[in-house]
């Protein structure tokens, strides 16, 4: 199998415990398809080596093409501590717009036994979607703004693609986890939590996860001369408030405080 | 000999003896920490037990003048005299703990019978010594009747002890409580007559049959034996407030590799979680086969940053100890020294800590040496760097040479080998005479040369090996960029193929070395990479080529800086080979901020597990974040029960030494920002 393929690569997180089952190796993707204003990730937007100024005015840089043999290399470091459920995990960015390339890869991982997962915001065609479904143990979709026009220009997706993988991934895979960050008022405001909860009730996989919004990437803003969306603090308060309106509509909620 | 040393030396001996001279040397005691640092109950009226040519002798008049305390609220009646101090000319063996079975399964008068015919000089020294202890016995009887007398109709307990004493000179012990008062009695001979880092043993294992009660009863029952040991704390301390030795040492494969536990591995624990004090300090024999919720259960109390367990790899120490030259039995039944060093239960001199090697100091050398500038090559670094090795391995051996042990009844008693040789310890009659030694430094002499093979000899060259030279030799004097340069990248404790390949040529190079060396008592050497004083140490060592200015402290055991993942430095350790005269104790030292631990607490014992399979040597753990340890350091008041694992035993934060609270605070934050 050719392994020579080169993927951009910005960093590969061990004994990484919050990035699905077990305890797993994350590989962040440099590009994706959005680009939300509060991204934890903003180094992972662009699809091309960046620099930025660091501290004391080093030069910082962004991403490296790993070959899919340097990620299979680096994965397998850790094979031992997968054992059933642990694995690999790719996040980003978009895995999506990676799938195809990453098939051998995954093709590998399979063979060895080692658990795939993807954090996806499921913006990308139907066929990388398919390929996911058909590689992956387990997979996070992140669920953020359900207006068709705000999605649009807030993040540049289409939604109505997003729902049609969404739909799809909902009815032929297994382990499926949402994920939702939520950022003020973007995701918070309450028709959008009506929406976000609407849909999950038609679909047949329930478990939620809360994602409360941080500002920790400001540092990755600055260097990259990026402008951050300062996300307003959500209070605990609030916080139980949305936690229980899932709960009620009978989803298995989760909140993750990052 | 010269004529001059000569005179020097037969008038030291004439007046070695004098009381005036005895006198003198104690003083260093008494203006001690040892003993200024005792709460006032504690600290007894300063008297001197004079140095006898018969040690059994001596401690016969030890016992005699022990001024023996009776507290009738108390379950456990235990004391130390700590005024009263043996003076003695040379060290005794020490640091390991006795196999009180002896004493447990035997009377007294048992033991003296079987010691009856003296045929040879360790007999005559055991039937001496025992005579002696009767009489001390004796005269706690008497004593605690005299307090019965006064204590009128509360004197349950004070008769029930009574008993207790009686019954060890004609009984074997019978409940656990029974079990508890002989330990802590026979105990408190060795802390009195000057032994230090007594441990305890096996617990779980040696009072597995002794009736006792259960649940709350039983775990009430070992704190009141929790709290006598931690009695007398800045007595029993060696170097460091809370460096006593007391360790329980509990689980572990037994010899058909089936795992043995029980109530009482449980409730050691448990005790432990519930007392929350520095002393004693538990150790954990885990394996593969262990059962889960004893591993969960020990992984809850090291959340609750007691810094204890240690975990201790039966996997991997037993092998390792087979190939020491253990039998199978004898490594199945291994106890460790004082932190981590293992050795086989009453057969084997404890004394594993005696010296170290410093790899920071060889690699100093290195980079100071005439050769190093010109080298052409790394293979001709490394080949300096070998050389000085070579010498201080011999300059350890040279020193340990030197080491001289008094006559030690008391020890010897409890040693298997003894009686059977007729040979006091101190003069190899243990079955296992072998000395241990530890390391310091070792990746701060692994990182240098990493920095500089891929700094110096690489097609950029960034630094040249001049640069480094000069900076060694400046203290980074005017070379912070160079010490920006080659503090940024970490290479022990990283899985890398070259990083392991090269520790295991330097662990290889070391074990060699020590192979060929015998030590007076007829035992073998054996090292580790576990290293204490690596404070203290690294005041001797000037600036290493991997960013570390001159006196700082040097590296801590088996771990890494910033930003190596856990399961990369399990990666690390588990690949490293611990067999044969390696087996010193190797223990990995990982910090875990509390929120860490509590909000991950499956996945963490999911890791404990796969790490165990994976093949660590040992491991120990702080969880304490860095804001509770800055806020302790500057109010050291508002937190007078933080507890913290230093070297490999438990503290009080507040007792240590401020360099120390730094390191700690910096592995604190590195691990925060690496999580």
């Amino acid at each position: 199998m050719n392994l020579d393929e080169r993927v951009l690569v910005t960093n590969i997180q061990r004994f990484s415990l919050h990035d699905g089952d077990g305890i797993r190796t994350t590989v962040f993707l440099k590009g994706c398809s959005l680009y939300c204003p509060w991204c934890a990730n903003p180094e992972n937007i662009r699809n091309e080596v960046e620099t930025g100024s660091g501290d004391a005015g080093s030069r910082e840089t962004f991403g490296r093409y790993l070959t899919l043999q340097n990620l299979y290399d680096e994965v397998k470091k850790d094979e031992h501590f997968y054992e059933t459920k642990g694995g690999v995990t790719f996040s980003g960015g978009e895995p999506l717009l990676f799938m195809e390339k990453l098939v051998p890869l995954l093709e590998k991982f399979k063979r060895d036994g080692i658990s795939i997962c993807i954090e996806t915001s499921l913006f990308g065609t139907m066929e990388s979607v398919a390929l996911a479904c058909a590689y992956c143990n387990q997979i996070f979709v992140d669920l953020k703004i359900l207006d068709e026009n705000q999605c649009r220009t807030i993040t540049g997706g289409d939604l109505n693609s997003f729902l049609d993988n969404l739909t799809h991934v909902d009815s032929v895979f297994e382990n499926l986890t949402f994920r939702i960050p939520l950022v003020k008022p973007y995701v918070t405001n309450d028709e959008n939590l009506r929406k976000i909860i609407n849909l999950v009730k038609k679909l047949s996989h329930k478990k939620v996860q809360l994602i409360k919004g941080h500002n920790l990437a400001e540092k990755k803003y600055s260097c990259l001369d990026k402008k951050m969306y300062p996300c307003p603090d959500l209070t605990d308060t609030e916080l139980e408030r949305i936690a229980r309106q899932f709960t009620e509509d009978g989803m298995e909620t989760e909140i993750c405080k990052v | 000999m010269s004529l001059k040393t000569l005179a020097k030396k037969t008038v030291r001996a004439l007046f070695r003896n004098t009381r005036s001279h005895q006198k003198r040397m104690a003083v260093q005691y008494y203006q001690g920490p040892k003993y200024t640092r005792l709460p006032d109950d504690e600290r007894t009226q300063q008297r001197l037990c004079y140095f006898d040519s018969s040690a059994a002798r001596q401690l016969g008049k030890l016992f005699s003048s022990v001024q023996i305390r009776i507290d009738p609220a108390k379950r456990f009646q235990h004391w130390i005299d700590t005024g009263l101090h043996v003076s003695r000319y040379l060290p005794l063996n020490g640091a390991c703990p006795p196999n009180y079975d002896l004493i447990l399964s035997n009377s007294i008068g048992n033991l003296i019978e079987e010691n009856r015919n003296k045929r040879n000089k360790v007999e005559a020294n055991n039937y001496e010594l025992l005579a002696h202890v009767s009489r001390y016995i004796h005269r706690i009887i008497v004593e605690l009747d005299r307090c019965v007398l006064i204590n009128g109709n509360d004197a349950n307990k004070l008769l029930q002890t009574r008993r207790y004493f009686e019954r060890m000179l004609t009984d074997r012990a019978e409940t656990l409580e029974e079990a508890f008062q002989r330990i802590l009695f026979w105990s408190s001979l060795f802390w009195q007559s000057g032994h230090a880092l007594i441990g305890l043993g096996r617990l779980d294992k040696l009072l597995q049959g002794y009736p006792r009660p259960e649940g709350e009863e039983l775990t009430e029952l070992i704190s009141r034996f929790y709290e006598e040991l931690h009695a007398y704390y800045a007595f029993k301390s060696n170097v460091l407030l809370g460096d006593t030795g007391q360790l329980i040492v509990l689980g572990g494969l037994e010899t058909d590799g089936s795992y043995f536990c029980n109530d009482l591995t449980h409730a050691f624990i448990k005790s432990v979680m519930g007392a929350h004090l520095p002393d004693p300090k538990v150790l954990l024999r885990v394996s593969d086969n262990m059962p889960e919720e004893l591993l969960e259960l020990s992984l809850e109390c090291i959340s609750t940053g007691v810094g204890c367990p240690l975990l201790s790899n039966d996997e991997i120490v037993i092998p390792a100890l087979e190939k020491f030259g253990y039998t199978h039995e004898d490594a199945c039944n291994y106890v460790t020294s004082a932190c981590w060093e293992p050795f086989s239960y009453g057969k084997s001199v404890g004394d594993s800590n005696l010296a170290h090697i410093n790899f920071a100091k060889c690699l100093e050398e290195t980079c100071l040496d005439d050769r190093f500038v010109p080298a052409r090559k790394f293979e001709d670094v490394e080949d300096i760097f070998f050389e000085k090795l070579n010498l201080e391995v011999d300059k350890v051996f040279n020193k340990l040479d030197k080491i001289k042990w008094a006559e030690n009844p008391l020890l010897s008693l409890f040693t298997e080998g003894c009686r059977e040789s007729g040979k006091d310890i101190s003069e190899g009659g243990a079955i296992y005479s072998d000395y241990g030694i530890l390391s310091i430094g070792m990746a701060n002499a692994v990182d240098s040369l990493f920095n500089i093979k891929k700094l110096a000899f690489t097609g950029d060259a960034t630094i040249s090996l001049q640069n480094i030279h000069d900076a060694v030799r400046s203290n980074y004097g005017n070379e912070e960029k160079c010490r920006s340069i080659l503090s940024r990248s970490a290479y022990f404790g990283t899985d890398e193929e070259e990083v392991c390949t090269l520790v295991e040529k330097i662990t290889g190079y070391v074990s060699a070395k020590l192979c060929k060396f015998t030590n007076s008592m007829g035992g073998k050497i054996k090292f580790g990479l576990s290293s204490p004083s690596y404070v203290e140490q690294g005041k001797n060592v000037g600036a290493t080529a991997d960013g570390r200015s001159a006196k700082e402290p040097l590296s801590v055991h088996v771990s890494c800086k910033q930003g190596v993942p856990y399961t990369e430095l399990v990666n690390f350790a588990s690949r490293l080979d611990y067999s044969g005269n390696k087996s010193n104790g190797n223990v990995l030292d990982f910090f875990v901020s509390p929120t860490f631990i509590h909000s991950n607490f499956e996945k963490l014992m999911l890791f404990m597990k796969l790490s165990i399979s994976r093949g660590f040597f040992q491991m120990q753990l702080n969880v304490v974040s860095s804001d509770t340890l800055i806020a302790a350091k500057k109010n050291p008041e508002l937190f007078p029960d933080l507890i913290v694992r230093v070297w490999g035993f438990s503290s009080y934060f507040s007792d240590l030494p401020e360099q120390y609270k730094d390191i700690l605070i910096q592995r604190a934050l590195d691990s925060e920002k690496t999580a």
